[in-house]
């Protein structure tokens, strides 16, 4: 008989060759035309912002493996490298670089790592760091340098620039839409909230045509799977139609929630995080559906302008809980009847 | 059973120790806590007007039923301490109440004020105690400048604190609401407006010809009377003469304490900032 | 156990903020500044001495199904007490610790110590375990309120009262931005995190060269 040795392992045991660096190159390969956008849009200082970010991300990672004791190669596994990257696309590109650095710190040490590494984190860094920095730094944060053509304008949707020290700042499309509907209603121009080459805001939430290009690049290589960005995005979408509709004057149209904001960069790249987003489809509807629920709310009625990254980090505390709950039936799975 | 007896003597003697250590505690601090909250507002006063000595004291209702006490300053000026609870309408302090002691002159003009007490967090909303915050009152008053804040209101005429909008808002609130009560009621040195002076005659008529003389239906106090003497739609309620002259005497009696006290200054120094 | 060792275990290995964690609110809400920790944790360390001291007295007379509520009653007079003497003679540090005054009635540490310490030992050694957990908490509160300020306001207040006050500007607020959150409650709960994990990175340190 031949002797044959059997190696023992856990599920799963089909595997496509994919992993963790796949993955993640896949991810970083699909900001690309965001990040394009934004330095084209806001120059070197966008640039700038990006590579801190990211270079702080991976070396953080790195001190934070060695003090653990841990392989530290596992630092360029691309994890860390795409954490610092959405981090740097939800910042203001004339943020300061000290900031970015409490940032990353704030993604990989406490976020992450402190929760035991990759997979083990219950929220997603990168939007841990931004809350974390929109409440500790909260004027850094909601000032908002003018984009490449607008430099000279007195006013964006109605709402006046300010000249601040270095810079002409003004109020995002959604917070020109808080400050006062009924001025900036007549403004909006879906056109440059599409492109994104004319608009105010973070780094990477500018363009929507960029995002979506990325996000569908996501959904062909099969990274992410449909149901959540659609969940969001139609959730948004539901709630912004009914109030539309009942108030035009005060209420921005739907086009203008999906295309304004980070509702693209946070349905497509953040909610759809592997370890912070329920398994399983039904989960991920209801998740989705959360995510866009509670953003849309909190853009309508709440204290902030923008509301995507509360409502995934909220979310995120939920997804346990949806993953217990929906656990799929196993094929030909039947209840065991109670003898009565 | 025997055990039980014991359990409740226990309990009840430590409870009337208790009792009487407070009592004690209570009876020697008393004095010193009201004479503390005084000092705190004396010293405010003197922060506001520092050549007003002697303050004379006077006690205010206000539209809530709050007594307010109010400090005339020579010149005509004063001082009173007004909180997030003496009106309504104010928005809400972040963490529990804000008191704050606003000066003003003979116009209704913003000499100065100050935070008597407030629980807003430290280094955030705390910093409405700054006198580079607080010091933005000055000179306003309900006429000029625009008791709003700015983040709210693009026309008002208050920065916010950055980071403490709440608490921002709470004081400009009461700030604002300090000086509506002080024209409409406390204000003797201000022109009587046209409202109050409607007042003042109809209290000087009801003294004349009493509640029931004439004309007296412009008075707000005489609401009561007139339920009393309309004949009650649906239930018929019959009243005898007697009853009636009865309840007129009984309303006329109220009105007359509730006038007086309002007008006449009040003799007893009562404590301003209390016990908690 | 020797007096010596009731009284610094407080300190270090009985903490009651870092290795009991008993008294979490009020080590999170006060330490807002360094003062207010100081302040906080010196009402607490004079409330529970006496605490320990009439309960070890008593102990032995209280039936065993109400010592809990004879306790509560013992606490809550001496806090009201504390509250009264504070708001008479010292009604700044009162005005800045008001509203946590009434609840160390509430506090475990307290409570904590009755039960656990204070109802078993002698006079002596509960006033020692009172003093030395008072001051243990106390010191913890100070340093956890001293990160928070330095990071969240760029000041280190040591002492503060009428008009006498002791306050280092560690740096100005114009040049470097302090970290808001860390005055804030979050920020609360991170310092005292990292503080946790940075006692028992020494006490593996320690246990490692020992």
């Amino acid at each position: 008989m031949e002797n044959r040795t059997f190696a023992v392992a856990n599920s799963p045991h089909v595997h496509d060759n994919s992993s963790i660096q796949k993955i993640m190159w896949n991810v970083f390969l699909a900001l690309i035309p965001a990040t394009f956008v934004s330095v084209y849009a806001f120059g070197f200082q966008a640039a700038r912002v990006i590579a801190v970010s990211t270079i702080a991300a991976v070396v953080f990672e790195y001190i934070a493996l060695l003090f653990m004791k841990r392989d530290w190669r596992a630092c360029f596994d691309g994890s860390a490298a795409v954490t610092g990257l959405l981090l740097g696309l939800t910042l203001p590109s004339n943020i300061s670089t000290g900031i970015i650095l409490i940032g990353s710190f704030v993604a990989i040490i406490i976020a992450k790592q402190v929760f035991g590494g990759l997979g083990h984190n219950p929220f997603n860094p990168a939007l841990t760091a931004r809350v974390f920095l929109l409440i500790a730094f909260p004027g850094p944060l909601t000032t908002w340098p003018l984009p490449r053509g607008l430099e000279n304008a007195s006013k964006f949707m109605g709402v006046a620039t300010t000249k601040v020290a270095d810079a002409v700042t003004t109020a995002t499309p959604l917070g020109a839409i808080k400050q006062n509907a009924v001025q900036a209603m007549p403004n909006i121009n879906i056109n440059d909230l599409v492109f994104g080459l004319q608009t105010p805001g973070s780094i990477g939430e500018i363009s929507a045509l960029a995002l979506l290009l990325g996000g569908i690049w996501l959904l062909y290589k099969k990274i992410i799977t449909w149901h959540i960005p659609v969940a969001v995005i139609a959730s948004v979408g539901f709630v912004a139609l009914i109030t539309w509709r009942i108030d035009p004057k005060h209420y921005a149209d739907p086009f203008f929630h999906f295309f304004a904001g980070g509702l693209f960069i946070g349905a497509f790249f953040m909610a759809t995080d592997y370890v912070t987003a329920p398994i399983f489809s039904t989960g991920k509807l209801i998740y989705g559906a959360g995510v866009g629920l509670l953003t849309i709310i909190i853009r309508l009625w709440g204290g902030y302008p923008e509301g995507i990254s509360f409502a995934i980090l909220i979310m995120n505390a939920v997804t346990p809980l949806l993953d217990r709950w929906t656990v799929p039936k196993p094929f030909g799975f039947q209840k065991v009847r109670s003898k009565s | 059973m025997n055990n039980m007896v014991k359990m409740v003597v226990t309990l009840s003697l430590i409870s009337a120790l208790a009792a009487g250590a407070l009592a004690f505690a209570d009876k020697m601090t008393r004095k010193k806590i009201a004479m503390q909250a005084k000092l705190k507002a004396a010293r405010a006063v003197k922060k506001i007007f520092p050549d007003c000595a002697a303050p004379v004291e006077r006690i205010v209702k206000s539209k809530k039923g709050e007594a307010i006490t109010v400090y005339d300053c020579p010149g005509q000026k004063a001082c009173f301490i007004f909180s997030s609870n003496s009106a309504s309408g104010i928005s809400r302090p972040y963490s529990g109440l804000i008191r704050v002691m606003v000066g003003v002159d003979s116009r209704g003009t913003i000499e100065g004020v100050e935070v008597i007490t407030q629980s807003e967090t430290p280094g955030l909303g705390a910093n409405i105690e700054e006198k580079s915050w607080i010091g933005q009152f000055k000179g306003l008053s309900l006429t000029k400048g625009k008791l709003a804040v700015k983040k709210v209101d693009r026309t008002g005429s208050i920065d916010a604190i950055s980071g403490a909008t709440i608490s921002s808002k709470a004081v400009t609130g009461i700030v604002k609401a300090a000086l509506e009560f002080y024209a409409a009621s406390g204000g003797k040195s201000a022109a009587p407006s046209e409202k109050a002076r409607n007042q003042r005659f109809n209290r000087a008529r009801q003294r004349k010809h009493g509640v029931m003389g004439p004309r007296s239906r412009a008075n707000r106090l005489s609401a009561p009377l007139r339920a009393i003497q309309r004949k009650p739609r649906g239930k018929r309620v019959r009243r005898n003469k007697k009853q009636l002259e009865g309840l007129k005497l009984q309303l006329r009696e109220k009105i007359r304490m509730r006038s007086s006290r309002a007008m006449t200054p009040a003799r007893t120094m009562q404590s301003t900032g209390g016990a908690k | 156990m020797s007096a010596g060792k009731e009284f610094t275990k407080g300190f270090w290995r009985e903490n009651p903020s870092l290795v009991l964690l008993l008294g979490m609110c009020p080590t999170l809400a006060v330490t807002t500044s360094a003062f207010n920790g100081l302040g906080m944790g010196m009402a607490t360390t004079v409330v529970l001495i006496g605490s320990n001291i009439i309960i070890s007295l008593i102990a032995g007379i209280i039936p065993k199904k109400v010592r809990i509520p004879s306790y509560i009653v013992v606490i809550a007079t001496l806090v009201t007490m504390v509250d009264m003497f504070m708001a008479a003679y010292a009604p700044d540090l009162h005005s800045a610790l008001g509203l946590f005054i009434p609840l160390i009635v509430v506090n475990c540490i307290i409570l904590g110590r009755a039960e656990a310490f204070a109802s078993k030992n002698s006079v002596g050694y509960a006033a020692l375990d009172g003093i030395g957990m008072g001051l243990g908490f106390a010191l913890t509160l100070f340093i956890l309120g001293s990160i928070r300020e330095v990071l969240g306001n760029g000041t280190l207040t040591v002492f503060k009262y009428k008009e006498v006050l002791l306050q280092f500007v560690v740096y100005h607020k114009e040049a470097i931005r302090p970290v808001l959150v860390f005055i804030l409650a979050p920020g609360a709960f991170i310092a005292l995190g990292f503080l946790l994990a940075f006692k028992n990175y020494i006490d593996g340190f320690k246990k490692k060269n020992a």
